[in-house]
């Protein structure tokens, strides 16, 4: 089975089981408020760690040809896509819960309210990456710029991690984890690139 | 070929591996997006990083733009150096901007308080957690462990010492009642230390700060023909006595000496206390402890007969009343109830007439003799609370200090006009209103006000007038008992470091004193104003500068609390005594809130109801800003030291926490505040989880408006009635049950009507 295959299949399970968290979370809380919270966390924390294993693929990439254990481009190249546009999908789906059971009545709220702003910046540029992910998309649009607009993924990355800092029921140690993590995968993007000889 | 074409959604740059770089054809085109949206940043009117992120993706459309329509436009060079340079002097004026912009970011997107916020958060939910994280070491006080699944937690404040063991309420929660009068292991002196928590066994330190309060002497009693007035120190647990002469007797008494008088003309002194139950009869001259008369705990003020027959004890307890004591022995004892909490308390023109402000609902009321007791009268309503009462004395007028003139209702604005009251005890009215704002000449804006700001302390003065402290603008004024007698004599306080004045004291022949909370001192004044003397019963600055800076800067936020802005008010003006004066305000957008209480918000960041303000600090930008800052410099920090006397204020103590508890009924409260998921955000052990929701998530049918609201922690709760964001609830009942319709706050639907009153019942007790 081909690379791009086994990172298709990767992504697709993990996608599904993050549904199927999101159906838990929904069919478990009888209570509406907190089923609300509920859904809109497990799906929240889904999209980030699928956006942060995207992330994580070209740091890993430098640290295994530092490591001189080189990992197979293509197949880290195809996993670091897919894994980025399911997290762009599993975005929309949260901020589509999101409007429609915690912040029902309050859409308003998402311009007012800096935690939900943070959210809103994310989405946005996951939106924008993933519109200009497939290259139908970037020839109808007929667009001359589009790869400097995907070096703003850890720019989605940054406002994901405020968006669960400044998020109302985020336990501090997930979010710390958040944050540790993103902040350790810009730390591994500084290493020096190996030197081929 | 295919994969190489494919655009990447996740750093398409990062993974090409090392290529012979292009020879220089043109800008860069990220560096011309970038300089585009900076510039394009640098017009937009607002400061977020959302209206950053939508200027870079319009320059990049703009570029776009550029290259599919017009590519000939697109700049191009010779060499790499001219590219760099036209890009350097191109974004010059927006990098300029930029850094304009970079703190307005900080502020809209709340990044100045995040470390400190997520410091409190990881606090409370550190397990095993304990809250609050200040231990205060001189009155009795709750903490509440975190334990999921523990059998038993202890808790130890000093490595090495045998532990206090916790109560199991259930749901992992346990709670710990801890007295420092009650000989147990304290941490050795103020300031950070660790403390162990014994979880099943297991040993867990979690950091937390001690405080040793300061004295602080305020309010004073005094008989002028003597030369002597008296005063307490609740931090400090003692009575002082100071004379004319010079001299200065300091009395320990029983725990939270809150009030005294003398009486025998200066011979007996009787101390009330908030915590020890009983009423102590002490000789002045000696200091001996002649007499304690039993009465009940939570004794908030005292007076003494004109006769001297009778005390009048207010008691603001689990029952809220006036006990009256027969002097000298306790005999003739009786009790007064009363359905609101006893303030400030004086007598009228004979023993059977009482005199006692509210401050809840803003009232004076006169409880005039009846044959079967005391019955009160219509109260006089105003528009403000009274922060400071003084007794003429022939008790036919009291002056009554408050922040407003008229009984109109408060309308939700901040307008303070601060003002003494003359009120006639015999026609029961107010007799006179006498604004005291005053404007010097170093003021040079319209409305700005730098005298009479505050009025604190009222005390007689001579037999004909009375003196007035104001600890807004450091001064007494000397006003006569009559009205039109003439303007005050104002003495200025402010150059003898004489800071916050509030007690102030007839010492006799002209002689008068002053005291200064804040600083712990006592200052004797010789008729002209001349500072006589200054007894200082905490470490001067300078000492405490070198012993303890932290204490310092307390000391120097509790006068920034009560100094006053050039607006004509402080902090204070609104949070009582750092408590709350009952009143509703418009915050913006229209919306009354109610004055919440300042005491035990420490590790409760953010702050205010929509929690707009994440930090304690940031709190001293409203007196900066709006309220025009303050009419005197100050050589320290006034933000920080605000933020580090708010942070040492404790919670209040609970009444009904004192008394003895019904385990099984708390144990159900903790199991119907978890049934009704109370919990989610009021978690444990802080009872609040510092979060914020939107208005209509949590009130949709009550708060239909836009914002957010601040989750308080329920600590204490029942001291702050009235509830809710706008205290429209009078009661918890109504909190639960008639403002929650939507069943939104709280699953409260779910809850049997023995659940919903065991959990009114811990609510109660928190």
């Amino acid at each position: 089975m081909g690379a791009r295959n086994w990172s298709f299949r990767i992504c697709a399970a993990l996608v599904a089981l993050a549904g199927a968290a999101i159906a838990v979370a929904w069919l478990g809380n009888a209570y509406p408020p907190w089923r609300a919270v509920r859904v809109c966390q497990t799906s929240g924390y889904a999209s980030l760690l699928l956006l942060l294993a995207s992330l994580a693929v070209a740091p890993v990439l430098k640290v295994s040809e530092l490591l001189r254990f080189p990992l197979q481009r293509a197949a880290a190249s195809a996993f670091r896509r897919r894994a980025g546009i399911s997290a762009a999908l599993l975005a929309l789906v949260h901020a589509a819960l999101a409007l429609s059971t915690y912040l029902r009545d309050s859409w308003d709220a998402v311009l007012d309210w800096s935690f939900t702003r943070a959210g809103l910046a994310s989405l946005i540029v996951l939106a924008l990456l993933l519109g200009t992910s497939f290259p139908w998309a970037v020839s109808l649009l007929r667009l001359k710029l589009w790869k400097e607009l995907h070096r703003l993924a850890y720019v989605a990355g940054a406002f994901a991690v405020l968006h669960v800092l400044q998020a109302p029921f985020a336990p501090s140690w997930r979010a710390i984890a958040v944050l540790s993590g993103f902040l350790a995968l810009m730390a591994l993007r500084l290493l020096p690139r190996r030197r081929s000889t | 070929m295919r994969v190489a074409r494919r655009a990447d959604i996740m750093g398409s740059m990062s993974d090409q591996g090392p290529s012979p770089r292009p020879p220089p054809s043109g800008l860069c085109k990220q560096t011309a997006a970038v300089l585009v949206a900076l510039a394009l940043w640098a017009l937009w009117p607002g400061a977020s990083l959302l209206s950053l992120l939508g200027s870079y993706v319009l320059a990049l459309g703009l570029c776009n733009l550029v290259l599919l329509l017009a590519p000939s436009f697109w700049p191009s060079f010779t060499s790499r150096s001219q590219g760099v340079a036209l890009a350097c002097l191109l974004g010059l004026a927006p990098a300029a901007a930029l850094v304009h912009k970079l703190e307005p970011v900080e502020e809209t997107e709340r990044l100045a308080g995040l470390p400190e916020h997520a410091a409190d958060r990881r606090r409370i939910d550190a397990l095993p957690a304990i809250a609050p994280a200040v231990l205060f070491l001189d009155h009795p006080q709750r903490f509440f462990v975190h334990a999921p699944g523990a059998e038993k937690v202890e808790v130890a404040w000093v490595e090495g010492k045998p532990p206090l063991a916790a109560v199991a309420l259930g749901e992992g929660l346990f709670r710990l009642a801890y007295d420092p009068q009650a000989g147990l292991a304290a941490p050795p002196g103020p300031g950070p230390f660790a403390v162990s928590l014994f979880v099943d066994g297991a040993v867990h330190t979690r950091a937390m700060t001690a405080i040793l309060p300061e004295p602080h002497p305020r309010w004073f009693a005094s008989v002028p023909q003597a030369g002597i007035a008296a005063t307490v120190s609740e931090e400090t647990d003692e009575a002082i006595l100071v004379w004319r002469d010079g001299r200065l007797r300091r009395v320990p008494v029983g725990d939270g000496p809150s009030d005294c008088v003398l009486f025998a003309g200066g011979k007996g002194l009787a101390v009330c206390h908030r915590y020890t139950g009983e009423i102590w009869l002490i000789d002045s001259e000696s200091g001996a402890v002649a007499r304690k008369l039993p009465t009940a705990r939570f004794q908030t003020r005292l007076a003494a007969s004109p006769d001297e027959s009778v005390l009048a004890v207010a008691v603001d307890g689990v029952e809220r009343g006036i006990h009256i004591v027969g002097l000298p022995d306790g005999a003739r004892s009786s009790f007064v109830p009363l359905k609101f909490s006893p303030d400030w308390l004086c007598f009228g023109r004979t023993a059977s007439e009482i005199v006692v402000t509210c401050r809840r609902d803003r009232t004076i009321h006169r409880l005039a003799p009846q044959t079967s007791g005391i019955a009160p009268v219509e109260p006089i309503r105003l528009s403000r609370p009274v922060v400071a009462m003084g007794r003429a004395p022939d008790g036919r007028a009291v002056l009554a200090a408050t922040t407003a003139t008229g009984a109109a209702e408060h309308t939700g604005h901040h307008l303070v006009v601060n003002a003494l009251l003359r009120i006639d005890v015999d026609a029961w009215r107010i007799g006179a209103t006498i604004v005291t704002d005053k404007r010097s000449d170093e003021q040079d804006m319209p409305g700005s006000t730098d005298r009479g700001v505050s009025p604190m302390g009222i005390a007689p003065f001579g037999g004909k007038s009375f003196l007035v402290a104001f600890a807004g603008t450091d001064e007494v004024w000397e006003l006569p008992f009559a009205a039109g007698g003439g303007g005050p004599a104002a003495h200025y306080l402010h150059a003898s470091g004489i800071r916050a004045p509030h007690g102030v004291a007839d010492l006799g022949e002209g002689w008068w004193c002053v005291s200064s909370p804040s600083e712990g001192s006592i200052s004797v004044l010789e008729p002209t104003g001349q500072l006589a003397k200054v007894h200082r019963l905490s470490p001067e600055r300078s000492e405490l500068a070198v012993r303890d800076p932290a204490a310092l800067l307390r000391r120097q936020g509790e006068q920034t609390f009560h100094e006053a802005t050039r607006a004509g008010l402080s902090c204070q003006s609104c949070h009582l005594h750092a408590g709350s004066d009952g009143c509703r305000h418009n915050l913006g957008g229209g919306a009354l809130v109610a004055t919440r209480s300042v005491f035990g918000i420490a590790g409760t960041a953010p702050y205010l109801h929509d929690g707009s303000h994440p930090r304690l600090q940031d709190l001293h930008d409203v007196a900066a800003g709006i309220y025009r800052g303050y009419a005197w410099p100050a050589d320290f920090d006034r933000a920080l030291a605000l933020a580090a006397y708010m942070e040492a204020l404790p919670l209040p103590v609970n009444p009904r926490a004192l008394s003895p508890a019904d385990l099984a009924r708390e144990r159900a409260g903790v199991a119907a505040f978890v049934k009704a998921r109370c919990v989610s955000c009021h978690s444990f052990p802080a009872f609040t989880n510092l979060s914020q929701h939107p208005n209509r998530f949590v009130f949709p049918e009550i708060l239909p408006g836009p914002g957010v609201l601040d989750t308080p922690s329920l600590r204490a709760v029942a001291e702050h009635a009235p509830y809710l964001f706008d205290s429209r609830a009078s009661t918890l009942e109504e909190v639960i049950d008639r403002w929650n319709s939507s069943n939104r706050h709280g699953d409260v639907r779910a809850l049997s009507q023995d659940e919903r009153a065991a959990l009114i019942q811990l609510l109660e007790t928190l």
